[in-house]
């Protein structure tokens, strides 16, 4: 294996390795954030029928 | 449960927890492509190197489009809709938009209908490998023999030939199983089975990783022209011999008798109850070994005699010269003269190759390579010099090339970067594919698996989480398996051979022959397909629920009729498979039109709809909503331009290098045919369906009455 197959390979398990505990620390360790509190979003679908369900 | 936390459509299923609904996309996710698809491709097209584009595409194209499917599911979830025509209903008020849609439920129903048949070997490979039924020795060529007849590919209707064969029933069983989870519904069913099937998956490849990187180094086996005579009875060894020096025999007539010998060989270790000695591993090498040329070369070594001796004696000498960057150099060397071989036009591509060879042996003295050229250029079809000394050069780099059988090198064979192949704009194209394949975007599962959710949960955080996950089963378990194993045991031509050939062809046949050099190969190998069971019912599993999902809805079925409904159209379409098996014509005409052309408009359609018909803004606005993490703003360009261009880049050529011989083989295959006109009727079905479901939410008052807009 040469240097640069050790630097790759590093380099892609370390990308995949800290997304995925990053990822999954957010999900279990952080609290939800406030960004629940925005207001439900108006698209313009014109489906207004069922938008009080 | 709040009142805010409820889908607008209230009676539905729905998720159980965060963990679960990540745990299933991401099982819907991973499967045989991340431990077998995957490692393929990063060998063949520039190793680490590889990563660059799969990284970036991972950026610009797989997530963006998990995200836009994801927010809208939920969207469309919260209208009361969990299939993907009724959410293209509510996403785009058009009459049309359904329609749409029904891609989303062909293309999950007919995948299912032959990846459960590939399940199913995953299983009874399994099954095999518990009892011990799979010990045939360490030749890829067994294992592919066996392969071959256990799935019949070698003829249609091999799985009902003289009485029903074993395939079948692992078929039925495998049918059943994914049946019995998806009726036990999506909590207690899809979402309860996936948070054990993928830590358990995750464990499995890890102990078999570990394995792997613990192997010690395997010897060299000894060339295929000292083995054959001792594994070939004395006469049948004479009678090759005899026609090698006879002077009108042409290396065809050669390669014939030869492999004949070797095929009664094999069949004979196939009946074997015992493990053949592995002292005769290869019979013959894989790779450059199988072509006219290399038996012309045989045909001289017969015939030198004790000169053929010294040939040997050279190479060891090249061998024992040449450094390990010399014998890197002519690896890639040999990568690159099949990937010329392939081109139309490659004159001067394979001079320039056979120069750098040149220069490589030059230091070698090599009078034996001279007498040996002499009597390569008598035989027929060889007659001249030039072609028989680059003939000889070739035969001996790839055999000079084999490094050392260790873990570092094996790992190696994956990892080193070549990054001239970045100039190549195929190996962007392969790096996009995978992505999009891997992550099982454009299926239309992530709609209906998104739609069950509530409808402040979060997308962004989810969707990543899902892709993450399956990024590290590919590259981090799927990377350190496979072809590493291979390069150990088999050496450097056969992984070549494994790397250019099918992911099936590296899954069951080369993988069984190393897990029969491995101490303890038996319960690794039962280990491994067990993994790739795992993998595979995880990603089947989700291939049902949007039907499921369009039957319950359009049609106010209850879980059981629906259930029974989809089990008869798939279990027909599956049978169609399993009869249509020579050469998996069936399988691999499905594959091709919806596994690969319907996904890439699926996903299309859904990042238009997403960038410009909800429009960018809305639609990013909607996915942020409710989200632990928001999208970083420059993805609203990616979103609007650059995945869809990428996107129809990569169709553009599919159709330019791949489409005019999809269209011969349906014209020269009848069977083909017949599946893609079934294909053609189903979808014409679907849209049947989805029109009368249509009927339905407008009458109940789910979506706007047709005109309205």
């Amino acid at each position: 294996m040469t240097v640069w197959g050790v630097i790759m390979m590093g380099i892609s398990f370390g990308v995949s390795i800290a997304l995925m505990v990053y990822c999954f620390y957010r999900i279990l360790r952080i609290p939800r954030s406030e960004l629940r509190e925005h207001a439900p979003l108006e698209i313009d679908t014109g489906d207004q029928d069922s938008e009080d369900c | 449960m709040s009142a805010n936390n409820e889908r607008c459509g209230g009676k539905g299923e729905m998720w159980q927890s965060k963990l679960g609904v990540i745990l299933a996309v991401a099982g819907s996710a991973v499967g045989l492509g991340n431990f077998l698809r995957f490692p393929g491709q990063v060998a063949a097209n520039g190793g680490g190197a590889f990563m660059i584009p799969y990284f970036i595409s991972f950026l610009l194209v797989g997530i963006p489009i998990c995200w836009a499917e994801w927010s809208m599911g939920r969207y469309g979830g919260r209208h009361g809709f969990n299939s993907s025509p009724g959410i293209f209903s509510v996403l785009w008020r058009r009459p049309i938009s359904q329609y749409f849609g029904a891609l989303g439920l062909l293309i999950p129903i007919v995948i299912y209908m032959y990846y459960v048949y590939i399940e199913s070997w995953c299983l009874a490979y399994t099954w095999f490998y518990i009892k011990g039924d799979l010990d045939l020795g360490s030749n890829p060529a067994v294992y592919g023999a066996f392969f071959n007849h256990f799935t019949g590919m070698e003829a249609h209707g091999s799985a009902f030939k003289d009485g029903i064969q074993p395939v079948f029933w692992f078929f039925i069983a495998t049918f059943i199983a994914n049946f019995y989870l998806i009726y036990r519904g999506l909590t207690r069913g899809i979402e309860m089975f996936c948070k054990y099937a993928i830590p358990l998956l995750i464990a499995a490849a890890l102990v078999v990783a570990g394995r792997v990187l613990t192997l010690p180094e395997q010897p060299l086996p000894k060339p295929w022209q000292e083995v054959l005579p001792k594994v070939l009875t004395p006469s049948e060894w004479q009678d090759i011999k005899s026609l090698a020096i006879a002077p009108d025999t042409h290396p065809a007539e050669l390669k014939v008798a030869v492999e004949t010998a070797v095929s009664a060989y094999l069949r004979q270790q196939i009946q074997r109850s015992a493990a053949p000695s592995q002292q005769f591993a290869v019979v013959p090498p894989a790779g450059f070994a199988k072509t006219e040329a290399a038996f012309a070369l045989a045909m001289a070594e017969i015939r030198a005699g004790s000169k053929g001796v010294e040939y040997r004696q050279w190479l060891e000498q090249a061998k024992t010269q040449l450094s390990k960057d010399d014998k890197l150099a002519l690896r890639d060397l040999e990568k690159a003269e099949q990937e010329a071989a392939a081109l139309a036009d490659n004159q001067a591509k394979l001079e320039r190759i056979d120069k750098a060879r040149q220069r490589l042996f030059a230091g070698i003295p090599s009078d034996a390579v001279r007498h040996l050229i002499g009597l390569v250029t008598g035989i027929r079809g060889f007659e001249s010099s030039l072609q028989a000394e680059r003939l000889l050069r070739r035969s001996a780099a790839l055999e000079v090339a084999d490094l050392p059988r260790t873990v570092m090198n094996g790992l190696g064979y994956m990892w080193n970067p070549d990054f001239e192949k970045l100039k190549n704009p195929s190996v962007w194209l392969a790096a996009a594919g995978q992505i999009f394949f891997s992550l099982s975007v454009g299926f239309g599962i992530i709609l209906t698996y998104a739609s069950y959710l509530r409808k402040d949960d979060d997308v962004v955080l989810s969707g990543l989480t899902a892709s993450a996950t399956n990024g590290f089963c590919e590259v981090c378990l799927g990377g350190l398996v496979a072809i590493p194993a291979t390069f150990i045991f088999l050496g450097t031509a056969a992984t070549m051979d494994a790397v250019s050939g099918s992911t099936f062809g590296l899954g069951f046949n080369t993988l069984p022959s190393v897990f029969a050099n491995m101490p303890g190969g038996r319960w690794y190998g039962a280990v491994w397909f067990f993994l790739l069971f795992m993998a595979a019912i995880t990603s089947s599993l989700s291939m049902l629920q949007p039907a499921i999902a369009f039957l319950e809805e359009g049609f106010g079925l209850r879980r059981r009729s629906s259930v029974a409904a989809l089990g008869l159209m798939t279990m027909t379409g599956a049978l169609m498979v399993v009869y249509f098996s020579g050469n998996a014509v069936a399988l691999a005409t499905m594959d091709d039109w919806i596994g690969t052309v319907g996904i890439f408009l699926l996903a299309t359609v859904e990042v238009i709809v997403f960038a410009w018909v909800i429009g960018v803004d809305a639609g990013i606005e909607e996915a942020n909503r409710g989200a632990d993490l928001l999208i970083p703003k420059f993805f609203r360009f990616v979103f609007k331009y650059v995945t869809p261009v990428f996107l129809l880049s990569i169709f553009c050529s599919w159709i330019v290098e791949s489409l005019p011989g999809k269209l011969e083989a349906i014209r020269s295959q009848p069977e083909a045919l017949l599946v893609v006109i079934c294909l053609v009727i189903s979808l014409l079905f679907l849209l049947l369906l989805v029109s009368l479901a249509g009927e339905n939410w407008r009458r109940n008052g789910k979506a706007l009455a047709e005109g309205e807009s």
